[in-house]
């Protein structure tokens, strides 16, 4: 379990809710900031007294007021605390939901955790913080996991558009290949091509080729 | 070389009188002063027989006085040049000059009367006797007092005794003479000429004793009083008197006529003195006579032609010189012309520029004024629309959240948890409310970001299909145009999901027009009536398209889908 832990977020109410979740985990030694700033030169003097923190939960974005602020954001503040402390777990809280911030954290500053502030997020908060103690592993709330799985577009380029367009002119599936070959298109395999159809047939709900030509022909893709 | 010793008297009142006059009228002027140094010039000429030069610059001081508009001075000066060309036998050339100054004849005066005596004289010269008369008479009706009046008078008996009508001539000259007036000292030289003009007309007139009588008259009286000038005339009048009578007394008075006429330059009575002698000589004193006569008369025609063709030449110099003046001027005139239509045409090109200025000033503040407003209006929109939304979706839930806290026991579990669920329902749509306004990424991530947008509206019913979004270049595409894009984009999905139950829509971005970027959405949805299409909030994205310089098409039917086309120019 962690020994020192910093929350960073400028709710007081939120604060309590983590703070009653750190207790929960018998997590007694944490400290909270209301600026980055602050926190960030916290988590400097820790280090230098030699007693670093070893997990940072941080919200993401901070309510502007009377003081001027050198660190405007969470991930500026995650960015600057991995480059300064590698090792440190952090964990990041917030109901940003934007799939390129969030891959971003992920992706930039390795972010162990992204929780989403919602009904269920101090229950979160709590497995998340079991899961970095216990192991590498990553958590991401269940609303926002799809963000990190890249298999959720739905893109089509030229090559599918060929492809339409010769089983439209009713060219059969199997000298399809040939044809793309003789004109030197790639990648021109029977297998290749199957697996394009038959993705194809998944986007647009189609039950078999005719059906899928009929689909593409009445929506003006081809 | 003088004609007659009538005009020099004449020319002697009258340059006396002239004189006066000039006195009295005060120069300030430049002009006026010039012209009067011209005129002491031209007098000092006059007077030491300098006739070319007195006639130059008395023609200069009429120039100049003709600049000045003094009609005074010009026929001053007029009359002067008259005189002098009929001194030196031009008596064309002096009517010519005369007829100049009648337009400046305002009244009758002196100067009408002197004009009218030379026109006389100038006509008896010509043989013009009856012209000259009416001249003589015009000018006596122009004089006031008796004195001027004798001249004219004692002219034209002058022109009756040369037409040989001694009686007429007589009857004036007697009038003239018996005016007790002329017994004055100062007008003695006129008694003289008088007494012998009118012995002169007696003896023509056949009263031969008479005549003698009152020519010898004249002759005492011209001696006693030194008229060396009438002396010359009296002396030719008496050697024609003896020219039948005595010979030799003729030839004497000839001789002597000759002798003083030669000591003042007399021309003329020189040689009529030599024609009395060449009668009433010998042979041989004859040829001698007549060979000096030739010569003279020679002499004279040639300096008399001479001096009419310099005064033609003085007066023809000065008029182009005149002319050539008036060309000076117009072209002056014609200069400063042109150089106050270039300060017009500069002052009006400077005018027009400022105007230009102004009218783009202004312009230009009308059209940011007018963006202004629009961007005004835009966000107000945008407030409105966001407001309007909350109140919606919000207001009520919230109010029925409240109500429900109220009247529910809290305490009781089942309760807390169907408050909870409601809280919970109303931070969703608060969520949903802020990612719909929130800001764009409109850097590197965008692509990414419009697709990750579009995925979010991908569930187990529906697809969302996206072609070619990648080949866009979208760094080349500004920000505006970015953020209007991924808004309207955006809306289409919610209004998808909200109305169209499609389970499937085909996102398209077409990049082969280099012009435009084409983006069409099309879904299988149940699609709506056409001309309910602005019901449906799309005005919204009508609008934000077309401040973008966009175009966007809406086409759908009931049960036929609902199709979109955008353009955006490049």
């Amino acid at each position: 379990m962690f020994k020192k832990v910093i929350v960073v977020e400028d709710f007081d109410s939120i604060n309590l809710g983590i703070a009653q979740a750190l207790q929960d985990l018998n997590i007694s030694n944490f400290d909270h900031s209301k600026y980055c700033d602050d926190a960030f030169l916290k988590i400097r003097k820790a280090i230098l007294d030699n007693e670093p923190y070893d997990l940072l939960i941080s919200d993401l974005s901070f309510k502007k007021d009377h003081r001027d602020v050198t660190i405007e954001s969470g991930d500026h503040l995650i960015q600057k605390v991995r480059f300064l402390q590698p090792n440190i777990k952090i964990i990041a809280y917030s109901v940003e939901e934007k799939n390129y911030r969030i891959k971003t954290l992920f992706q930039d500053s390795d972010i162990n955790a992204y929780i989403l502030k919602g009904r269920n997020s101090i229950e979160e908060l709590k497995k998340a913080i079991h899961l970095l103690t216990t192991s590498d592993n990553k958590y991401i709330s269940p609303e926002i996991a799809f963000v990190l799985k890249e298999k959720n577009n739905y893109e089509i380029d030229d090559f599918d558009i060929l492809i339409l367009k010769h089983l439209s002119t009713g060219t059969p599936q199997d000298e399809m290949g040939k044809i793309f070959k003789d004109l030197g298109i790639k990648p021109n395999s029977k297998s290749t091509l199957e697996k394009r159809i038959s993705r194809l047939k998944d986007f647009f709900k189609a039950n078999n080729t005719t059906h899928l030509i009929a689909i593409v022909i009445d929506m003006g893709v081809i | 070389m003088l004609r007659s010793p009538f005009f020099s008297l004449f020319i002697f009142i009258f340059l006396i009188s002239c004189q006066e006059k000039i006195k009295e009228i005060p120069k300030t002027n430049k002009v006026s002063k010039e012209a009067l140094a011209y005129q002491k010039k031209a007098l000092h000429y006059l007077e030491t027989n300098h006739f070319n030069k007195a006639f130059y610059y008395f023609n200069q001081s009429k120039v100049a006085a003709e600049a000045m508009r003094d009609s005074n001075k010009i026929v001053y000066n007029l009359i002067q040049m008259a005189a002098i060309q009929q001194i030196n036998g031009d008596y064309y050339g002096s009517k010519e000059t005369l007829t100049e100054a009648l337009p400046y004849i305002k009244k009758k005066d002196l100067y009408s009367a002197a004009i009218n005596n030379y026109f006389g004289i100038a006509n008896k010269e010509l043989f013009i006797y009856d012209d000259a008369v009416y001249y003589y008479k015009e000018a006596i009706k122009d004089c006031e007092d008796e004195i001027a009046k004798n001249g004219p008078l004692n002219n034209i008996a002058v022109v009756y005794i040369q037409q040989k009508k001694y009686t007429k001539a007589i009857e004036i000259l007697n009038t003239i003479a018996n005016k007790a007036i002329l017994n004055q000292k100062s007008l003695k030289s006129n008694k003289a000429r008088i007494l012998d003009n009118l012995g002169y007309a007696y003896f023509k007139n056949g009263s031969i004793k008479n005549g003698l009588l009152l020519m010898n008259e004249g002759f005492a009286l011209r001696n006693q009083i030194d008229d060396s000038y009438g002396i010359i005339e009296s002396n030719l009048h008496l050697s024609e008197y003896y020219q039948k009578i005595d010979a030799n007394k003729s030839n004497q008075f000839a001789l002597q006529a000759y002798q003083t006429a030669t000591k003042f330059k007399s021309i003329d009575e020189r040689l009529r003195a030599l024609s009395f002698l060449i009668t009433n000589s010998t042979t041989i004193k004859n040829t001698k006579y007549a060979q000096k006569f030739i010569f003279l008369n020679d002499s004279i025609i040639k300096v008399r032609n001479n001096f009419k063709n310099k005064f033609a030449k003085i007066k023809y110099d000065s008029k182009k010189e005149k002319i050539e003046n008036r060309i000076l001027r117009l072209e002056k005139a014609q200069n400063l012309l042109m150089l106050q239509k270039i300060k017009y045409q500069r002052l009006l090109f400077f005018i027009g520029t400022i105007l230009l200025i102004i009218i783009l000033l202004l312009l230009v503040r009308y059209y940011s004024i007018k963006t202004k407003t629009e961007k005004i209006k835009a966000s107000y929109d945008t407030e409105t629309r966001i407001a309007k939304k909350i109140h919606d979706e919000l207001a009520n839930d919230v109010y029925h959240t409240i109500t429900f806290a109220q009247t529910q026991p809290i305490e009781s579990e089942q309760t807390k948890e169907n408050l909870l669920q409601q809280l919970d329902n109303i931070y969703m749509r608060v969520r949903g409310i802020s990612r719909e306004n929130n800001e764009i990424d409109t850097g590197i991530n965008y692509a990414q970001n419009v697709k990750d947008t579009i995925a979010t509206y991908n569930d187990s019913s529906r697809n969302v299909i996206v072609n070619n979004i990648e080949k866009v270049n979208w760094s080349l595409i500004d920000d505006t145009k970015k953020v209007t894009l991924y808004r309207v984009l955006q809306e289409l999905m919610v209004n998808m999901k909200k109305h169209s139950m499609a389970s499937l829509v085909v996102i398209k971005f077409d990049v082969s027009n280099p012009k435009f970027l084409e983006i069409s959405y099309v879904d299988n949805g149940k699609g709506c009536v056409a001309t309910e299409i602005i019901k449906n909030g799309l005005q919204n994205m009508e609008n934000r398209i077309t401040t973008i310089n966009g175009t966007i098409i809406f086409d759908t039917a009931p049960d036929k889908g609902f199709k979109v086309k955008i353009t955006l120019p490049n």
